[in-house]
């Protein structure tokens, strides 16, 4: 039952209760009264319906950026969020929902387009199963790096620690580069990409695109360019190394990058075989379900690398050019040095 | 303080004669209830951590014993105005409730 009650109510209150528990338990007793049990539930309800934050500190948190503000909770709510980062649901919940807002459109868009029932119903399942798969592709590569930013960005350390030293503030600095020539990359990108499956779907269904169309075709054109030129935008920021905490660190060569370009490579490539060989409902299943093998495998050839250099390690580690910028420096006096918060600063 | 509930008002009055541990105040609320009101640990550690937070009820030592953990509690200064001001208005209730139904020793 101790799942019912949050976590900073166990260490508050949880040895105390279970004193007061047996202190009032009947002599001899092997279980809990169904009123004590009750009253435990509704205690637990209670403790997570007071726990939980208002809407504005909630989003907050779930849309939190790196190269912003936002993120950080007032202190009140300080127990609410080092409860829910010590969680893995927590991220959990924040990948799947930021895959729903991200993912949804694209899916309404790619339905309202077909006409046929049972597709609809085969685009609903790959749907769902692209967007739990892209919430594991994402908590496995970025749930970490949130984490560490979640903390840092409220004053606490990676262990959940505060940071009371006075000596040590948490700031916050503009790029020497803006975000605003790369931000429209990515959704333009985003959106080129919706208006490629939402034509393919309109005109041909899901299942069917054959890359015949003319529209089709220009819209993957448009899609591979803009790719390749955001990655170059990104590539071309300059970087602001502000202490050696902030610092990229560099990957040892090329196997970690080769290992998770080459396996989703490789089972993209497998599957296309594979599905064409498959009728159609058949495919578009296999396509939902490859998702998730898929980040499964990606995570396994992450977390490799990561136990080989015993650190933690995300999916920008292995494109660090790629990776966004850091946002969080870490400010110290000059006179006296305190302890930098370590290598585990969000500036993979 | 009219919305006080009443096992609020009873950990209240429990606390207003000394310091308590959790089960020293189940007892007490038991008493003084005549034993209508039995306490559980989550509704008592509910009220308690509310009352903390607003300054009503302060923790001021623990102790184990027989290996189990004892916290005190006791009344804040601003606890105790709280609670002898309800129980002044649950007095005004209860006198012209009594005046009103004709009842012994409520009568004029």
């Amino acid at each position: 039952m101790s799942w019912l009650f949050p976590a900073w109510l166990r260490q508050t209150r949880g040895e105390e209760a279970i004193a007061l528990v047996l202190d009032l338990a009947p002599p001899n007793a092997t279980s809990l009264s169904a009123g004590s049990r009750i009253d435990l539930i509704r205690a637990g309800l209670h403790a997570r319906r007071v726990g939980t934050p208002p809407l504005g500190v909630w989003s907050a948190v779930t849309w939190a950026r790196r190269r912003n503000r936002s993120g950080m909770v007032p202190d009140q709510w300080h127990p609410w969020l080092l409860d829910g980062l010590g969680r893995r649901g927590f991220l959990v919940r924040l990948a799947l929902l930021r895959s729903i807002v991200g993912m949804g459109p694209f899916f309404v868009l790619l339905m309202a387009g077909d006409g046929h029932v049972s597709r609809v119903r085969h685009q609903l399942l790959v749907g769902v199963a692209v967007v739990v798969g892209l919430a594991c592709l994402v908590v496995v590569f970025q749930g970490r790096s949130w984490r560490r930013e979640l903390y840092l960005k409220n004053g606490y350390g990676e262990d959940g620690v505060r940071f009371d030293d006075p000596r040590i503030q948490l700031d916050y600095y503009l790029p020497q580069v803006s975000n605003l020539p790369v931000e429209p990359f990515g959704w333009a990108t985003a959106l080129v990409g919706v208006a490629l499956v939402g034509t393919a779907g309109w005109k041909r269904g899901f299942s069917e695109i054959a890359l015949k169309a003319p529209s089709t075709r220009v819209l993957v054109v448009t899609l591979l360019a803009m790719l390749l030129l955001a990655a170059l935008v990104r590539s071309s920021l300059r970087r602001v190394a502000t202490n050696p905490a902030t610092t990229v660190v560099a990957m040892d060569g090329w196997g970690n990058r080769a290992r998770v370009v080459g396996v989703p490579a490789a089972f993209g490539l497998g599957l296309w075989w594979f599905s064409t060989a498959l009728p159609d409902a058949a495919m578009t299943m296999t396509v939902g379900f490859a998702m998730v093998f898929l980040g499964v495998a990606m995570a396994l050839s992450v977390r490799m690398a990561g136990r080989r250099l015993q650190r933690a390690v995300g999916i920008w580690d292995m494109f660090p050019s790629l990776g966004p910028l850091p946002c969080l420096v870490w400010r110290e006096s000059l006179d006296q040095r305190p302890t930098p918060p370590g290598p585990g600063h969000p500036a993979s | 303080m009219g919305t006080m509930r009443e096992p609020t008002y009873l950990i209240l009055v429990a606390l207003g004669r000394g310091e308590r541990h959790g089960y020293g105040i189940t007892q007490d609320v038991l008493e003084l209830s005549d034993g209508r009101v039995k306490l559980g640990a989550g509704t008592l550690y509910g009220a308690l951590d509310r009352l903390v937070a607003e300054g009503m009820v302060a923790s001021t030592r623990a102790e184990t014993v027989d290996g189990r953990l004892r916290r005190y509690y006791v009344l804040t200064d601003e606890g105790g105005s709280v609670v002898r001001a309800e129980t002044q208005h649950r007095l005004s209730v209860v006198t012209n409730a009594s005046i009103h139904l004709g009842l012994a020793g409520g009568a004029a």
